[in-house]
């Protein structure tokens, strides 16, 4: 019986190995059919190499790619020369601003994967215009940067809403808010509605939300109360809230920007406000034209 | 049982190692389907850097609404792409952007970056429906070359929309301003709006009233007969005339090219005894009666928007001129007309200009296919200069209309109308769906 379980094992064994080497061939693997060389990158390309990806892990795109376009809509890529400014606006303001205050590291730890550029404005059939878009907190994707004037404040903060906004999200992603006690908030006046775009920002802000788009849900609402006070200067936010002319809507949104503030020191040891003021302070310096100095 | 199990488990073993090799397939291509994709990247980017001068391409996005729209595009090796093209006047200044040739579906070749081609992809620049730009594509699906060499053929993704390439010559190029310039002879401020198309086969002369749309560069023949079977025809400009997109037949030939006569400013066809030209016209000569509302219904209501309105195709140059002129220093313009037609409690305009709105007043009559303005008078005397030159302009003598079937951002009906007198047209919305 043993001697019989011996051969078996031993016919096993070279079937095995018939198997195994029976396919070789004296063919050595060749070069792949693919064309594998890299590509020469252009000096636009190397520079966001060294200012993106090397550093912060984030691909900064603009090459016209239909899969990351809409196929209802009608865009186009990005001017050649639009790329820079554009990726040098969003490094000073939302970068450099949470590098500052959260420490080296904080942006390299927490960001996107891929920033990507269109060069179009993004329009709805019913005429509005889409600023920008997050795909699940990997991609932001950044409409009509060839017409943004950067020496405009407002075209300006409109320009970073987008990514102030989606990297909320990113953040909530990684560390949750207190969304019991702002559901509660949210829900005590007007409460939320898919239909938001049909309000208007003063009868919002009576019901305490900041933007028509805060009512959509919690998590809308925290990401525009956040960004909405990262655009905002301390006397522009402090005009804004004494003009909300219904005193418990102007009181909710005073303790939602509490809870923001809370929530970034709690979960990232940061001083929110000392955040806003260095966006503010580097948002000051693109409008007058200083966004280009520490780039490599 | 066991043993059975385990034999016939070690002979399907043996099996599978000795068919397994089998390498032998009847192949219809010598090459694997990624060898032939390589091949044909390398093909187009080989092809595309033969071309002395570049290629050619008349991009004639959809045929039944625009026409053609020239680009000579200069391939360098690397990824760069010199261009100039005709869409505008800073069309003519060469740019270069970025292309790249990939796989999408079929290979293709794709304008990476923003430059010329573009323009026709612009949402904030729509000729006809919002956001849609000229319906423009940037991608083109590579589907081989001509024997020759001398042209590629391409087809875009999105539409199924056919491109040629042409290999470009030096005459091209030192030339493109001319056939940039070509384009102002085809819509001329200093002549009138109406045209028309005569066709002259054997001494049978036939005119067509021609509705021509400078921005689209697109010719309709308006209701009369059709010109065999052909009611409209897109126009690509050329250093000498235009060139007709589809052409139109005369006699027993297709027409396609007509030549710019400076002494009549008309465009000329002749071959084989016959004649065919494009000339402008004092008066349409078969109309359409739909005026008449006017002086029925007492809610007719023109409102032109220049928010929504100031893009729309039917629009006349000189039009857009009068709008870009008032936008001086950074005012608002003229932001709005509307026009009231009332009848016997009075017919006037309104005009909402740089913050303030102006009123005239005007009296109508019946004029057998328009409508003659008489009695003209302000309602205040502080109206700008400018506003009232060109309101008189427009009211200046009769209106023609014209019920336009494509829609802009609402459902409203769009009307054009056309002043006799100077070359003002200009699109309106059926306020109150009177027409």
């Amino acid at each position: 019986m043993k001697t019989n379980n011996i051969l078996k094992g031993l016919g096993l064994f070279f079937t095995l190995g018939l198997v195994l080497t029976s396919c070789s061939s004296d063919d050595k693997i060749g070069d792949s059919i693919y064309n594998t060389e890299e590509q020469p990158k252009t000096e636009l390309d190397q520079w966001i190499f060294k200012s993106y990806t090397e550093p912060y892990n984030i691909d900064a795109t603009y090459l016209w790619n239909e899969s990351m376009g809409k196929p209802d809509k009608t865009l186009f890529p990005p001017k050649l020369s639009s790329v820079k400014p554009a990726l040098q606006v969003v490094k000073k303001i939302w970068i450099d601003s949470y590098s500052e205050v959260g420490g080296e590291d904080f942006v390299k730890l927490i960001a996107p994967r891929q920033l990507h550029l269109i060069g179009s404005y993004n329009l709805n059939h019913n005429g509005t215009i889409v600023l920008g878009e997050a795909g699940g907190g990997a991609r932001i994707t950044l409409y009509n940067v060839d017409f943004v004037d950067y020496t405009d404040l407002e075209d300006v903060r409109e320009f970073v809403h987008t990514i102030q906004h989606e990297y909320i999200h990113i953040l909530n992603q990684s560390k949750p808010y207190d969304i019991v006690t702002w559901k509660a908030l949210g829900e005590k006046l007007g409460g939320y509605t898919s239909n938001w775009y049909n309000q208007n920002d003063e009868d919002s802000n009576n019901l305490g939300f900041v933007t028509p788009y805060a009512r959509l849900n919690s998590d809308e609402d925290f990401a525009e109360t956040a960004s909405f006070v990262l655009l905002s200067s301390k006397a522009e936010l402090e005009s804004f809230l004494s003009k909300v002319k219904s005193a418990d809507g102007k009181a909710i949104i005073e303790q939602k920007i509490a809870i923001v503030e809370k929530y970034f020191l709690d979960q990232f040891s940061m001083d929110f406000f000392e955040l806003r003021d260095a966006a503010e302070r580097n948002t000051n310096d693109v409008i007058n034209g200083n966004f280009e100095e520490n780039q490599p | 049982m066991k043993n059975y199990i385990y034999k016939s488990g070690l002979a399907l073993i043996v099996l599978a190692a000795l068919t397994s090799c089998q390498k032998e397939e009847d192949r219809v291509f010598s090459e694997t389907s990624t060898e032939r994709v390589e091949q044909r990247e390398i093909e187009l980017q080989n092809h595309l850097l033969t071309a002395e001068h570049g290629w050619k391409l008349v991009y004639v996005t959809d045929g039944k609404r625009y026409g053609g729209f020239t680009y000579l595009l200069d391939f360098a090796g690397g990824r760069h792409v010199r261009m100039v093209s005709d869409f505008n006047e800073e069309g003519l200044i060469a740019e270069t952007g970025e292309y790249q040739i990939k796989m999408r579906g079929t290979t293709s070749l794709i304008f990476s970056t923003r430059t010329k081609i573009h323009e026709l992809s612009d949402p904030i620049n729509s000729a006809y429906e919002n956001g849609k730009g000229f319906n423009g594509e940037f991608q083109f699906g590579y589907y081989g070359k001509s024997e020759d060499g001398n042209e590629m053929y391409f087809k875009t993704p999105k539409q199924g929309t056919e491109a040629v390439f042409v290999k470009a010559t030096k005459e091209d190029w030192d030339r493109f301003e001319e056939q940039y310039n070509m384009g102002f002879n085809m819509s001329l401020d200093t002549q009138p709006i109406f045209r028309v198309l005569e066709v002259n086969e054997g001494g049978n002369v036939v005119n067509y009233d021609l509705n021509y749309l400078p921005s689209v560069r697109f010719a309709k023949i308006d209701k009369g007969e059709m010109l065999n079977n052909q009611s409209s025809f897109g126009v690509g400009y050329t250093p000498d005339g235009v060139k007709l997109t589809k052409g139109i037949k005369v006699g027993e030939d297709i027409a396609t090219d007509f030549i710019f006569d400076p002494n009549t400013s008309s465009f000329n066809y002749s071959a084989n005894g016959n004649t065919a030209s494009i000339k402008y016209s004092e008066a349409p000569i078969n109309w359409n009666d739909s005026y008449k509302v006017t002086l029925k219904d007492s809610n007719t209501r023109l409102f032109f928007d220049a928010g929504d309105l100031a893009g729309a195709s039917t629009n006349s140059p000189l039009f857009r001129k009068y709008l870009d002129k008032f936008k001086k220093d950074s005012k608002p313009g003229l932001s709005q007309i509307q026009i009231y037609f009332k009848q016997g409690a009075g017919n006037y305009a309104t005009f909402a200009f740089n913050g303030a709105s102006y009123r005239l007043n005007f009296n109508v009559q019946d004029d057998n296919d328009a409508l003659k303005i008489t009695d003209k008078r302000w309602t205040s005397n502080n109206v700008p200069a400018d506003l009232k030159e060109f309101a008189e302009a427009l009211f200046e003598d009769k209106l023609y209309f014209r019920v336009e079937s494509f829609k802009i951002k609402y459902s409203n009906t769009l009307v054009t109308i056309m002043s006799n007198k100077q070359a003002i047209a200009l699109a309106n919305y059926d306020y109150n769906s009177s027409f």
